[in-house]
């Protein structure tokens, strides 16, 4: 039973939130705050779960045992409660020590793998040898959408058609994209409609199309 | 009133009819259109054949409502595969909130917990926050970073972790997401550790993984839905991708129509304005 109640509570939260494709209305507006809600509450929850087990507890531990480098997790606990001081007009720069030792881990850390992977990995990439066709397509491909981006006069016309080629071959990835857009949107509409699709959830479907003509006829009258 | 100006007219309501009639019938009634394999999918899938006993296979996720549809399936065709392989070890962890939901529900849906012993054969390590200093501190040393797994039971006392505490121990790593996370396990994984990295991704993050695929510094890419489809009919388990692909198939003859149709009318009121 308890199922059951899952399943139409799910299938009308979902039916509410596609009234949105007929206009826009209360039903719409009530499960799209629901969603946000519920999203932000589970992160709220969880956001405590994580300081608890990646620093107090091992505080915890730190202090029963003497262990200084259990204790040393304070200094986190300390630096997360010091974010806080952004809602106060008149302290808001203590939070900016936190910040700072976030941006400055943050960049550090990722600093290292993005020269080796973004920059190292992607050129050693392209001046593979050229042993097939998709090779040679992908190194001319690299060379003219490069000489896209030099927007000097002399040296493109030099290289003659080869800019526009790169333009061109951006036009296709960028169609690439969108196309890959598309059809990530509708892989969204189909794993819903399978859920959907299934009694005793599409019960609810000719009731809530019901709901949208009834609507549509009473507005209608009133115009 | 002309056909052309009938048609001018906006139709928003009837179209979103005519997609939910095109994705709804072969969704209810399939159609068995062929799936062909790409190669990011059949690399993936030969990469996975080819595990060792004794390997390690990291399942990266950040899976949430926003991607469950496309990404799900995806998680849920690995899962299968590495459960097939025998003593291959698998470590699942989860890079958002929503992450571990999905999870466990993946596993309870592969039977994983009756078909392999929880702690030897696979561990859920859950939510971990940080971002890519998660994953760096994953890959430096997992017993650092934590204590205890998703159930709460200590990393200590599980066999599997014995021998597993970071990149090193690592044979393959396979990310599922829609956001920057596939980038920290190459970051923080491949370039110091020099594990090898495959994506499980959303249809909009594909092209910018094609060049880490095509520069070699990733095995494999399963691409949204389609990929997914393709995984079930390479393991020979078709599901709900499967079934969802020829679902595909029409809403995109659909949009071909409607896109022929908005050319001619464009061009034919261009025409008759001169």
């Amino acid at each position: 039973m308890a199922d059951i109640l899952m399943v139409l509570i799910s299938t009308t939260l979902i039916l509410m939130i596609y009234t949105i494709l007929y206009r826009e209305n209360p039903a719409f507006r009530f499960g799209e705050h629901l969603l946000v809600g519920a999203t932000v509450g589970h992160a709220i929850v969880y956001g405590v779960f994580q300081v608890r087990d990646l620093a107090w507890r091992k505080l915890q531990t730190g202090i029963l045992t003497g262990d200084l480098v259990g204790i040393a997790y304070i200094i986190p606990i300390i630096l997360g409660v010091l974010i806080y001081f952004q809602f106060s007009s008149k302290y808001r720069y203590i939070s900016r020590v936190s910040i700072a030792l976030m941006l400055a881990v943050g960049l550090s850390l990722s600093i290292r793998g993005l020269m080796s992977v973004n920059v190292i990995g992607q050129i050693k990439g392209a001046v593979n040898p050229i042993t097939n066709i998709e090779g040679l397509v992908y190194m001319i491909g690299v060379i003219c959408v490069l000489l896209y981006f030099v927007y000097e006069k002399r040296a493109s016309d030099i290289v003659g058609p080869l800019p526009k080629i790169g333009r061109y071959l951006l036009m296709l990835t960028m169609g690439a994209y969108f196309a890959n857009s598309i059809m990530g949107r509708l892989s969204i509409v189909i794993g819903t409609l399978n859920e959907l699709l299934v009694a005793p959830a599409w019960y609810l479907i000719p009731v809530a199309l019901l709901i949208v003509v009834a609507d549509a006829m009473i507005r209608r009258k009133s115009v | 009133m002309s056909w052309k100006e009938l048609l001018s007219r906006n139709y928003k309501q009837v179209i979103y009819l005519c997609l939910f009639v095109s994705l709804a019938i072969p969704l209810m009634r399939p159609i068995g259109l062929p799936v062909p394999v790409d190669k990011t999918t059949q690399d993936v899938y030969d990469r996975i054949q080819a595990l060792q006993p004794g390997d390690v296979a990291v399942l990266g996720s950040n899976i949430g409502a926003a991607i469950y549809a496309e990404v799900y399936p995806q998680y849920i065709a690995i899962l299968e595969h590495l459960l097939r392989k025998p003593d291959v070890k698998i470590l699942l962890v989860d890079h958002g909130t929503e992450g571990p939901i999905f999870t466990q529900k993946a596993l309870k849906e592969v039977n994983a917990f009756t078909r392999k012993t929880y702690g030897e054969d696979f561990v859920h390590l859950g939510f971990i926050a940080g971002g890519e200093a998660a994953v760096a501190g994953l890959s430096r040393d997992i017993k650092a970073l934590l204590d205890v797994d998703y159930e709460g039971n200590n990393l200590e006392d599980l066999p599997m972790m014995d021998d597993v505490n970071g990149a090193n121990d690592f044979t393959i790593v396979i990310d599922f997401t829609a956001s920057a996370d596939s980038q920290f396990w190459l970051n923080q994984a491949y370039a110091p550790y020099g594990t090898e990295v495959a994506f499980g991704l959303t249809a909009v993050k594909v092209p910018d993984a094609y060049a880490y695929y095509t520069a070699g510094q990733i095995f494999g890419i399963i691409e949204s839905l389609k990929g997914a489809a393709q995984y079930e009919v390479l393991i020979g388990r078709p599901g709900i991708a499967v079934k969802g692909m020829d679902a595909q198939s029409l809403a995109h003859l659909l949009y071909i129509g409607l896109i022929f149709l908005g050319n001619v009318l464009f061009f034919t009121q261009r025409g008759r304005r001169g």
